[in-house]
């Protein structure tokens, strides 16, 4: 499955001057989660591409390395460690993970995953942009 | 004559001052009358004997009749031969009045004077053989009362019941047996005769008879033992005999019988004494070992079902020494350890053991609940701690200890019980899981509410206006979001009336199971790539009056244990079709996998709450709960659930749900809900 921008946010993408020539990958099993962080993020003039599940997120990334991932560890198929795991040894080990989760080893799990950040659910869409801002500060001079 | 009466029967003095003076007036008349005598003192002689003899005869019936064997037969020859004597007296008085009848009346005083002669000669020196002929039967109902004694297994019983048979085999009314007690020395007697409760050899006329081993008797103890003869005075002992008990070598105790009256034969009743006190003394003999025997045998009996029980509980049990050191070790115990043979280790290398605090953290050995009851006597009761197996896993258990103590308090070892809580453990797993994936579920729909709003506010914000359609559809998006979190609540609420066994308050409404089951079939299939779903179904739909929303979770029940279950893959066939039984149709859903199974032992408890197959224990995570809220759902449908399953084959469920609209049972619906 691939979910591309829309028309809208292609649009927006013009005026408010793409951020990062590589795209952001989310990947999170619940589809309305997915779409708003999808939303959030393309609105803010990014570039991203979703996955519901692990095994389709590495098949994205095959195609373009991501310049960061916003990932749910909890993840049907191939769970969120496999799907860092994978990520990293094919772009290298200082990708930028940003984990979100539902559940309360939220920062554990992060921290085992190398994450930078986490977000616990239900999080603010502000720290979201702030936390996906942060993580391609190091690699996107802006 | 009637001085010899008297030993036996209480004659009244006057009558015997009357007797003497009668004697006294016929030698005076027989020396100073001269023959022939005169008629009327010739009759008065005539009466004066004849009366006496036969009062003496009367008395010797009556004695007879107060006594047994021997004795009794003697007194009755003793009577009978009074009888004669008074006859051939009478016959002589006869001689004197009608003198024509000499030659007829001499002839009939022989005769009576030679019965008198053979009855006395019965009475007062009886042959031995005719002796032992009359012990016969007394000595028979002896016999055979001790022979049903052999058994009786209480001893004080077998006592009593000897005594009584000696007591009716010599005709006394009472007698005792004395039993010897060689730890301290004593005889020991039961009480009712004249002997204290406990005599020493030597001792009163029983323990003379015991000192020396011979049977010995006395007519007057009260003069041949005047130190006791208040007691003998008291017990109304006329006279005692008493005889050595003794079994072979073995020398059992005495026998003392007593009469209310000096028996004036009781030398022959010596040897029937010494008989019945040889008997006595092999039944009582025998009866000892014979309860030694038993008691040797309770307590083995004793031992074996201790043995069985330390077989057969699901506890583990230990037993050790002072050291510390393994002596008893059951079953379970290896079993839990997961060991064929029990740790060589004393209290200073518990660690060795490699037990573990439950934070995995190791003991020391004098940590060791073990160790502490031996060192310090401390009872430790539910430690849990971990213990590791030879395959490196580790098991929780129970752990309680205990010190053993001797008789001064020192400590001689230890035991403990131990009993392994895995289950206990996974229950709380599943439990804590089971909330941990609910609260992590009710996350994503909460943030879609929460992410949905802003990104309508951050784009508001934005433009400057709201967009009309995308507030519609956004609104839209958190309704739903909010849906879905009643729907999980929901979820959750019924689970735990399913754990609690309650059952559910059903929503019935029209539900196609075809279109149902084809619809989550394929959700799953998404979610798996190993596992090949296929539905199979003869019927386009099939509508029933169920709760959409319950059969939709047992569904998912059955295809995700489907899936966890056959962990290396392959098809799960699911056929769904409209069946008829008995003139009613009913939906039939079969779910059938290629997985591991279910072991035969634990098919009968797939149903109940948090059970989970012993073969997929440690393997395949679950959450234990889905079978049984599962059947529940199903049967309150009016429905049936069956598991049919092979280790290693795989399992098929079948769900039966019957399609005509059925009443719910009152009892299913609880009061005040809904």
């Amino acid at each position: 499955m691939l979910e591309t921008t829309n028309q809208d946010s292609a649009a927006q993408l013009t005026t408010s001057r793409a951020r990062a020539a590589r795209p952001i990958l989310v990947d999170d099993d619940d589809d309305d989660v997915r779409r708003i962080v999808l939303e959030t993020l393309e609105a803010e003039g990014w570039v991203v591409l979703a996955a519901p599940d692990g095994q389709q997120a590495i098949e994205q990334a095959v195609w373009q390395a991501p310049a960061l991932v916003v990932l749910d560890v909890t993840l049907p198929v191939l769970d969120g460690y496999g799907v860092a795991g994978a990520l990293r040894a094919a772009h290298g080990a200082r990708l930028p993970i940003l984990e979100m989760s539902g559940d309360g080893q939220v920062a554990s799990k992060a921290q085992r995953i190398g994450a930078f950040a986490y977000l616990r659910k239900p999080f603010d869409l502000d720290d979201l942009v702030t936390a996906v801002r942060r993580g391609l500060g190091d690699h996107q001079p802006s | 004559m009637l001085r010899l009466a008297d030993d036996f029967l209480e004659l009244p003095p006057a009558l015997l001052l009357l007797a003497g003076l009668g004697l006294v007036l016929s030698i005076a008349a027989l020396f100073l009358l001269p023959p022939p005598l005169p008629t009327l003192p010739a009759l008065l002689l005539v009466g004066y004997f004849v009366a006496g003899v036969l009062y003496a005869a009367l008395a010797f019936m009556g004695a007879a009749r107060q006594s047994t064997g021997v004795t009794r037969r003697r007194m009755e020859a003793i009577a009978t031969g009074s009888i004669f004597l008074g006859l051939d007296v009478l016959l002589a008085g006869v001689q004197v009045v009608v003198p024509g009848l000499t030659a007829i009346v001499a002839g009939l005083a022989a005769l009576c004077a030679l019965a008198c002669g053979v009855a006395y000669y019965l009475g007062f020196a009886t042959p031995g053989i005719l002796r032992r002929a009359w012990q016969g039967p007394e000595l028979r109902a002896f016999l055979a009362t001790a022979a049903g004694l052999a058994q009786v297994t209480d001893p004080a019983a077998v006592i009593k019941a000897l005594e009584h048979g000696v007591a009716l085999a010599l005709g006394v009314p009472q007698a005792d047996i004395g039993l010897w007690d060689d730890t301290i020395g004593v005889l020991r007697f039961g009480g009712g005769g004249a002997a204290r409760s406990e005599l020493r050899p030597g001792e009163m006329l029983a323990g003379r008879a015991f000192a020396a081993q011979r049977p010995l008797f006395s007519d007057d103890p009260a003069r041949d033992d005047p130190a006791n003869a208040e007691r003998y005075r008291a017990a109304r002992a006329a006279a005692v005999v008493a005889a050595p008990m003794s079994a072979g070598k073995h020398r059992v105790g005495v026998l003392v019988a007593y009469a209310a009256r000096s028996p004036l034969f009781v030398t022959d009743d010596l040897s029937l004494v010494e008989l019945l006190a040889q008997v006595a003394a092999v039944i009582l003999d025998y009866a000892r070992t014979y309860e030694a025997a038993g008691a040797r045998s309770r307590a083995e009996r004793e031992r074996d079902r201790l043995r069985q029980v330390l077989e057969v509980i699901p506890e583990g049990v230990l037993v050790v020494d002072a050291r510390g050191r393994i002596m008893t070790i059951n079953p379970s115990a290896l079993a839990i350890s997961g060991r064929a043979t029990p740790l060589d280790v004393e209290v200073g290398t518990y660690a060795a053991s490699g037990v573990l605090h439950p934070d995995g953290t190791p003991y020391r050995s004098e940590q060791m609940p073990l160790a502490r009851s031996l060192l310090a006597g401390e009872v430790v009761l539910g430690e849990e701690i971990l213990i590791p197996r030879p395959d490196a896993t580790t098991v929780p258990v129970l752990f309680s200890s205990a010190p053993l103590r001797d008789g001064a308090g020192a400590i001689t070892g230890g035991v403990a019980v131990y009993q392994d809580i895995s289950a206990l453990r996974e229950l709380d797993r599943q439990k804590d899981a089971f909330l941990a994936g609910v609260s992590h579920d009710l996350k994503n729909p909460l943030m879609a509410i929460r992410g949905q709003s802003q990104l309508m506010r951050r784009r508001i914000t934005r433009s400057g206006s709201a967009n009309t359609q995308q507030t519609v559809d956004g609104l839209a998006e958190i309704e739903a979001s909010t849906d879905r979190v009643t729907a999980m609540l929901n979820e959750l609420l019924d689970v735990t009336r399913l754990q609690m066994g309650r059952p559910l308050d059903l929503e019935r409404g029209p539900v196609d199971l075809v279109a149902l089951t084809q619809r989550l079939a394929e959700e799953y299939q998404q979610a798996t790539g190993e596992h090949r779903l296929r539905v199979e179904t003869d019927a386009a739909d099939l509508v029933g009056d169920w709760d959409g929303p319950r059969l939709r979770r047992v569904l998912e029940n059955l295809l995700s244990n489907a899936i966890k279950y056959s962990p290396d893959g392959g098809e799960i066939r699911i056929e769904v079709g409209r069946r008829e039984q008995e003139g009613s149709d009913y939906a039939a859903l079969t779910v059938r996998d290629r997985g591991l199974g279910i072991p035969a032992e634990d098919l009968p408890r797939v149903f109940e709450r948090f059970h989970r197959g012993s073969n997929v224990r440690g393997q395949v995570a679950g959450t234990g709960l889905g079978l049984s809220g599962a059947r529940q759902i199903v049967e309150q449908h009016g429905g049936t659930i069956a598991v049919d399953s092979r280790e290693r084959e795989g399992t098929t469920v079948t769900v039966r749900l019957p399609l005509a609209v059925s009443q719910e049972s009152p009892a299913t619906k609880e009061p005040g809900e809904g």
